[in-house]
């Protein structure tokens, strides 16, 4: 009872949000500016107590909006409409910039979505600094690594905390930078440093796309504030001509980009011109401005689109995923939160974030869940025949956050946000682990020289077995819930035009399953099963210490109790029981849920799996397990050296290369560009600009200003004179000007 | 005799003035009880705090409405209380950076800070001067205690001849200054600004024409001389490098900023009551031959000091435009007030103009900042002993820097991006707004010399840039004295710098307010 009062009182005062992200900042200034002066022992305090400081607050604000008792809810003013906001937080710091009618403000909110990310990043991210402190207890560059993580805790909070989408892009791009100098942490080596710019430059692209998706989005939000009638603002709530004003001043007052205002907007877009009643609908043209004449569902469409392309260079999508594997030159933990956790689920949250946007465009979304389909399946087959741990886990990831967007792009949106916790979760677990194993083990990554692990690591092998199950998708681990909780939605909700993705992406969903739960299975056997490879740099592996089991064991045990989030036991409407996060996520997602039943184009289904998906999900993971239990245990329990049969062999050779996805990019994308590239810099940079632009240019401006310098002579007379003469001239001018 | 019926309120737009004064008058009585070795650290310290007081003062003097006081010779608006504010900025910095470059020479004395105190002061009134002799009288106010500060340091030739060409010419343009005053009243009949526009129609329909345009060329001529526009140019150069460097950045931040509210105010009564064609055609002119001059001289340079006063030419060849970008007007359409009342309904070029004064100010602000810490960083590296020949600005005095006193030149590189422009800097913002307020009043052309001009002017600045952080530190380099105060200086200008660049969101709305002038 008293925790529950304490729980109670823990309120989070909104003008205070800035310091979550403050902290892990100032973390990151002290470690990085005065790291190696503070000493090893003072930087992992500094950097573990940012980041707990960081997940305290984290937690008040949490609490501040979904209270344990629903009457302390607290509710936000919303600046575009009469309404407020239920459930949710924030806090307007003012004008960061401006420019004529164009403003960002400096605006932070905490809702149900955002905060459940907040205690994602900050726990798992302290979790991994805990553990951080013992895997990079032999490095000397400490001190730069712990500001590095420090940065990207603080931009990844940036990044969810974001009231618009300029700030959001602020912590999308810091995230982008902070995982750039982590994946090339040992930039002395060659290969790791390419591989942080192979990351860096694949993310560009991605980046380039969102900047242009939201300049479109700007225009958008323009072209609706002059062409909204009254009409447009009837069911955003109370009188529709004050709704309208309102809107305007919320305009005013924060900027086109805020989120509040596009989805009052996407609340006021009617969907066809029947329903708009000579409001604005999706087919309405742009009267004026740069995109004159296109429809406003049209430029929707595109700037989602857009967003799509950014999503997947963040977030590994096929086909900006290929970065994501390389990035595994940097070290463990770094995989772990990074590109395992949390960064990589920003596309998936930004989607979240837009649900009310994605809804008005059935096209953009099956775009996404066919992006997210083809992701997936092309990762999990890659992830068969890779035998480098972190790789499989690599693919792995690539694979889930593929789900993930089948997810999204199908409108089961809490189910995608669940499966980003639970994944955040195991997937963590699994990387810590075979950080953990490759700790042990003399930093081999290849599974084939591992093996029997077991034995010598009982705690790794533990956690890492639960996380394995959970990834699979065993009852009753979270993992197979989330999954199938995505699953179930993809069956049973349509897009209008598309009817026919719902069972295609659901089927080849299946496959997807049938593979992770083969795939995952074989390195988990090769790894920790058997007997010890022969080729096992050392002959006895070690466990790790407590710093490193610590956080294995907790995220085992929540990748464990995370289950309950998936269970139907809150009242939903009709008195038919939710699940708890749809339940949670509820207000969150309400504009996409009105809209979709207002429109009519997207059909969301809220129904519960019955126990024959649950069985027939259940089935193909075992299916799929059993598969690789059979192949490496009975059939060829092989280890380097001792030949596989051919049929395999021509198999695995074409998805051990990955597909050969890096070489077509080689050959159709780098290869071109670069020869491109060449010829324009010697005929273009070296001749053109270089000789004669630049150099020319600057000779000319060289001797001019030496010339310039003999009139300086030094004599004041001489001075006097200049000006004399110069009113001569002004004088003359208005002579000239008078007799006019 | 009567005698005006003055209350409190005229006095409220003086007050930082006045704290300024008698913060100058306590420095010059405290001076007589000193002996010539007592130790005088204090004064600094009193410089500062009696900056910062005024600088507080004029901050809450924005909020009060325009209006005019002392039967309309001053002008209380935000503008003039911006000004005052910018003034009081570059002083309060400028008293750190002299702490330290005094105590260096052994040359700390009372007069030396009642003196810049005294001409900040009469910056401070010439920004509310809405009357012609009043203006005069605080223009030379500011212009005999520079003066004076220029030849402080007696010692050696380059002062002695610094501080006599700057008197001579600053004579000569006040005189001028002076006579276009005259004429305008001849014209008129009157020396109220305020009240100039109506009997300026007046003349301009008696065929007094000649009198008002010669009258409004000779004003403009005599302030060209006080911002340094091209070709009244020619002291800045000789006169920033032989004052002491403190007095430079001052002059280059203080004076400037006054002698440009002072000469949009004149402008903005003159240009109503005239073609506004005339004041645009002197200014385009200006703005034009001060930002290519500007830029063209300072890139020969490699002394530093030398450069920065050639950079300051150049800077006001940009504010130059943002004056000029008051004066478009539509042929055929009347040049109207800006009044200050909010501007409801008012026109785009009217929103354009408003943008305009706005990008002045933080522009003004701006580089206040930025240049006071860049002569901070000069004056830190200057020693006594190579004045005499010449070497003490020398660029091969900062080769290295970046490895000696890595602050300073993290300080100074800073400064030069944000003189360059680029950002995240301050000097980014400021040029963003000022160019942008220029497009929108259609200078398109004049926009885009500006432009490239700057990105000439990214050579010299970067240059110093190289020389901290990619040239080695040169055999047998004196060592490098610190001064608390001035390394204080350069700590905020560099925050304000930074910071300002990346949040500029503040300090624009600040100046959405400020962007109100007091017309009638």
């Amino acid at each position: 009872m008293d925790l529950k009062q304490f729980l109670l009182q823990l309120r989070l005062d909104p003008s205070a949000l800035w310091l979550i992200i403050a902290l892990p900042l100032l973390g990151a200034f002290l470690c990085g500016v005065f790291g190696r002066m503070l000493g090893r022992a003072n930087v992992y305090l500094v950097a573990c107590a940012a980041v707990a400081g960081s997940f305290l607050l984290s937690l008040s604000a949490f609490l501040s909006v979904s209270p344990l008792e629903a009457a302390q809810a607290v509710t936000m003013e919303n600046a575009f409409s009469s309404g407020t906001i239920r459930y949710a937080f924030g806090y307007d710091f003012g004008t960061w910039f401006s420019a004529g009618t164009f403003r960002v403000n400096f605006g932070l909110m905490v809702d149900h979505l955002s905060g459940t990310l907040l205690l994602v990043i900050t726990g798992v991210g302290f979790l991994i600094h805990l553990y951080s402190t013992s895997y990079m207890s032999h490095d000397d560059g400490y001190w730069r690594y712990f500001a590095y993580l420090n940065l990207f805790v603080a931009a990844m909070l940036t990044l969810v905390l974001a009231d618009n989408l300029v700030l959001l892009f602020v912590g999308w791009e810091g995230v982008g930078m902070a995982s750039y100098l982590l994946i090339g942490f040992w930039y002395s080596d060659t290969a790791k440093a390419w591989a942080g710019r192979k990351a860096f430059v694949t993310n560009r692209i991605g980046d380039f796309a969102f900047l242009i998706a939201t300049f479109l989005i700007v225009l958008l939000v323009s072209a609706f504030n002059t062409q909204a009638t009254a009409a447009n603002f009837s069911m955003v709530g109370g009188n529709p001509e004050a709704a309208q004003v309102r809107y305007r001043e919320g305009l005013q007052m924060k900027g086109p980009v805020a989120f509040q205002g596009l989805e009052t907007m996407a609340n006021a877009l009617h969907v066809t011109p029947e329903k708009a009643q000579g409001g604005v609908n999706l087919q309405t043209p742009i009267s004026e401005g740069p995109l004159e004449g296109r429809t406003f569902g049209g430029v929707l469409t595109v700037a989602l689109l857009l967003f799509l392309l950014g999503a997947a260079g963040k977030s590994a999508q096929f086909p900006l995923y290929v970065w994501l594997p390389d990035a595994m030159a940097g070290p463990t933990p770094v995989s772990a939160l990074i590109h395992a956790a949390t960064m990589v689920t920003a596309g998936v949250y930004l989607f979240s974030r837009m649900s009310y946007l994605l809804v008005l465009s059935p096209t953009a979304m099956v775009t996404v869940a066919i992006i997210g389909t083809i992701t997936s399946l092309l990762a999990a087959l890659i992830a068969f025949a890779q035998d480098d741990i972190k790789k499989v886990l690599a693919y792995s990831t690539v694979s889930q956050l593929g789900i993930m967007f089948m997810g999204v792009g199908m409108g089961i949106f809490w189910a995608a946000v669940l499966h980003l916790v639970t994944h955040a979760f195991f997937k963590a677990c699994l990387f810590l682990g075979a950080g953990s194993v490759m700790h042990g083990n003399a930093d081999e990554t290849d599974i084939k020289k591992l093996g029997g692990v077991r034995h010598e690591m009982k705690q790794t092998w533990f956690t890492f077995l639960v996380a394995t199950l959970a990834i699979t998708g065993i009852v009753p681990l979270s993992g197979f819930f989330s999954k199938d909780a995505i699953y179930h939605g993809i069956h049973h909700n349509h897009l209008h035009g598309y009817e026919w993705a719902s069972s295609v992406i659901y089927y080849m969903g299946l496959l997807i399953a049938a593979s992770t739960a083969f795939y995952m299975s074989r390195v988990y056997l090769l790894t920790f099963e058997g007997k010890r490879s022969p080729e096992a740099k050392i002959p006895h592996a070690h466990e790790s210490d407590w710093r490193m089991t610590t956080p294995l064991w907790v995220l085992a045990i929540l990748s464990v109790v995370a289950l309950f989030q998936a269970l139907p036991l809150m009242p939903g409407r009709g008195g038919v029981m939710q699940p708890v996060m749809e339940n949670f996520l509820g207000p969150v997602f309400s504009s996409a849920e009105r809209i979709a039943a207002r429109g009519g184009e997207v059909k969301l289904d809220h129904s519960v799996p019955s126990i024959i998906d649950y069985l027939k999900a259940w089935l193909v993971a075992l299916a799929g397990g059993a598969a690789a239990g059979f192949m490496y245990l009975k059939f060829f329990p092989s280890r380097a050296g001792q030949p596989a049969p051919a049929f395999a062999r021509s198999v695995r050779r074409f998805t051990q290369n990955k597909f050969y996805v890096d070489e077509a990019y080689e050959f159709l994308v780098i290869r071109p560009v670069k020869n491109v590239s060449a010829i324009l810099y010697k005929l273009v940079d070296t001749l053109l600009i270089d000789t004669v632009a630049v150099r020319g240019t600057a000779w000319v401006t060289a001797r001019l200003g030496s010339a310039l310098r003999y009139v300086q002579t030094g004599d004041a007379q001489a001075y006097a004179a200049v000006m004399a003469l110069a009113l001569l001239g002004g004088a003359v001018y208005a002579l000239i000007l008078v007799m006019k | 005799m009567n005698l005006p019926n003055l209350t409190s309120a005229d006095f409220l737009p003086l007050l930082p003035a006045i704290i300024l004064v008698v913060g100058a008058c306590i420095l010059l009585l405290s001076e007589v009880f000193l002996s010539a070795h007592s130790s005088r650290g204090y004064q600094a310290v009193l410089s500062t705090a009696t900056s910062v007081i005024a600088g507080a003062v004029s901050l809450t003097l924005l909020t009060e409405p325009a209006r005019a006081v002392f039967l309309g010779f001053g002008a209380m608006d935000p503008f003039s209380s911006f000004l005052t504010f910018t003034v009081c900025v570059s002083l309060a910095l400028a008293s750190l950076t002299a702490a330290g470059f005094l105590r260096k020479r052994g040359a700390e004395r009372g007069e030396f800070y009642a003196l810049m105190l005294f001409a900040g002061a009469g910056m401070s009134l010439l920004g509310l001067s809405n009357e012609l002799i009043t203006l005069f009288v605080n223009v030379e106010v500011l212009s005999i205690a520079t003066y004076a500060l220029t030849s402080y340091l007696r010692r050696g030739t380059r002062p002695s001849e610094a501080g006599f060409k700057y008197f001579i010419l600053g004579a000569f343009s006040s005189a001028v200054l002076l006579y276009g005053s005259a004429l305008l009243y001849g014209a008129t009949g009157t020396t109220l600004l305020s009240d100039m526009s109506g009997p300026l129609r007046a003349a301009m329909a008696n065929n007094n024409g000649a009198l008002v345009y010669a009258g409004a060329v000779l004003v403009a001529a005599g302030f060209s001389f006080k911002v340094a526009a091209v070709p009244f140019h020619m002291w800045t150069p000789d006169v920033y490098e032989g004052a002491p460097t403190p007095v430079t950045a001052l002059m280059s931040a203080g004076v400037k900023a006054a002698a440009f509210v002072a000469l949009v105010r004149v402008f903005i009564s003159v240009g109503s009551g005239i073609d506004a064609q005339l004041p645009f055609a002197i200014f385009s002119t200006l703005a034009l031959l001060t930002m290519v001059a500007g830029n063209l001289l300072a890139i020969p340079q490699r002394n530093v000091k030398r450069m920065l006063a050639y950079s300051s030419i150049a800077h006001a060849g940009y504010l130059l435009l943002g004056v000029a970008a008051l004066f478009v007007s539509a042929p055929g359409q009347e040049f109207k007030l800006l009044g200050p009342t909010a501007l409801i309904g008012a026109s785009p070029e009217d929103v354009a103009r408003v943008d305009a004064l706005r990008g002045i100010l933080y522009y003004l602000l701006a580089y206040t900042f930025t240049a006071v810490g860049a002569f901070g960083v000069v004056s830190l590296l200057e020693r006594r002993e190579d004045e005499e020949k010449g070497t003490a600005w020398d660029l091969e005095r900062f080769s290295g820097l970046a490895q000696r006193r890595p602050g300073w030149a993290f300080a100074m590189a800073a400064f030069m991006l944000s003189l360059a422009g680029i950002p995240p800097t301050i000097g980014f913002i400021g040029k963003l707004i000022l160019f942008r307020a220029a497009v929108d009043a259609g200078l398109v052309g004049l926009t885009i010399i500006a432009v490239l001009s700057s990105a000439a002017g990214a050579y010299y600045y970067l240059r110093v840039v190289v020389y901290m952080y990619m040239r080695p530190v040169p055999e047998g380099a004196h060592t490098l004295e610190r001064s608390w105060m001035t390394e204080l200086a350069l700590v905020v200008s560099t925050v304000a710098v930074v910071l300002l660049g990346i949040l500029p969101g503040p300090l624009t709305e600040w100046i959405a307010q400020a962007g109100t002038l007091f017309t009638r």
